[in-house]
């Protein structure tokens, strides 16, 4: 198959790739500031974003874990 | 339609969209998309698209491990090596089912292909299978699933034939 980068669907695929993969590495990123103590307000900083926006996109993660810890008690 | 099938295709659309959910969240996608919905259909109990895509030799681990490969080939075509960076597939990407709504979410993609294979299940005045849903997707000319389905050689008027077939 053509796999040439000037293909737009080729272009589009990537940028559905590189999505995911921002996304993905946002989640361990904001994972392991979390797990270094940083606070919403701090995250949000790095991100570029208000602190509302990282609470909403980020913090529902840890109430299922913490969650999933209290129902494994 | 009888009132009991209607009751049974709202039992079928219930596990068709919760698994499309949970298949995209392990593999480490926020909302299902066309390529997890077909994915989710071929493990409905009907069995259908299970047996139509079974004829392209294609199974539903063969279907998932083309997704993780189109999206890491579509990384390599901009010389990105998404076993390095993103860690592609690995099991810490899958993302904890929220147990929160009773809403379905979904990608337009999703929708637009769950709308199409309803529709096409209302307007033969057939209970909802998971062939409609394979029709729907065989539908999809691009973006993911549609890369997908040409990747694994799966040609689109033959797995029309393939759906029709299981629906009778």
């Amino acid at each position: 198959m053509e796999r040439s980068p000037d293909e737009p669907a080729t272009a589009i695929a990537a940028v559905i790739a590189l999505r995911r993969l921002a996304d993905r590495m946002e989640r361990d990123a904001v994972d392991a500031a979390v797990a270094q103590g940083w606070t919403w307000q701090q995250i949000a900083q790095a991100l570029g974003v208000t602190r509302q926006a990282a609470h909403k996109r980020h913090a529902a993660r840890f109430r299922d874990r913490s969650r999933k810890t209290e129902d494994d008690r | 339609m009888n009132p009991m099938n209607a009751v049974r295709d709202m039992r079928t659309i219930k596990v068709l969209l919760t698994d499309a959910e949970r298949i995209a969240r392990e593999m480490g996608d926020e909302e299902p998309g066309a390529e997890h919905l077909l994915l989710s259909a071929m493990g409905l109990p009907d069995g259908a698209a299970a047996r139509a895509l079974g004829r392209f030799g294609v199974d539903a681990a063969r279907l998932r491990a083309a997704i993780v490969q189109e999206h890491a080939d579509a990384l390599a075509a901009i010389g990105i090596d998404a076993a390095t960076v993103g860690g592609e597939g690995r099991p810490a990407a899958a993302l904890p089912v929220e147990p929160r709504s009773r809403l379905y979410r979904s990608s337009p993609s999703a929708q637009e292909a769950f709308q199409a294979a309803g529709a096409m299940a209302r307007s033969a005045k057939q209970r909802l299978s998971s062939a409609h849903v394979v029709l729907a997707a065989a539908d999809v000319e691009r973006g993911t699933l549609a890369r997908v389905l040409d990747a694994l050689g799966v040609e689109r008027a033959a797995l029309r034939d393939a759906a029709r077939g299981e629906l009778g």
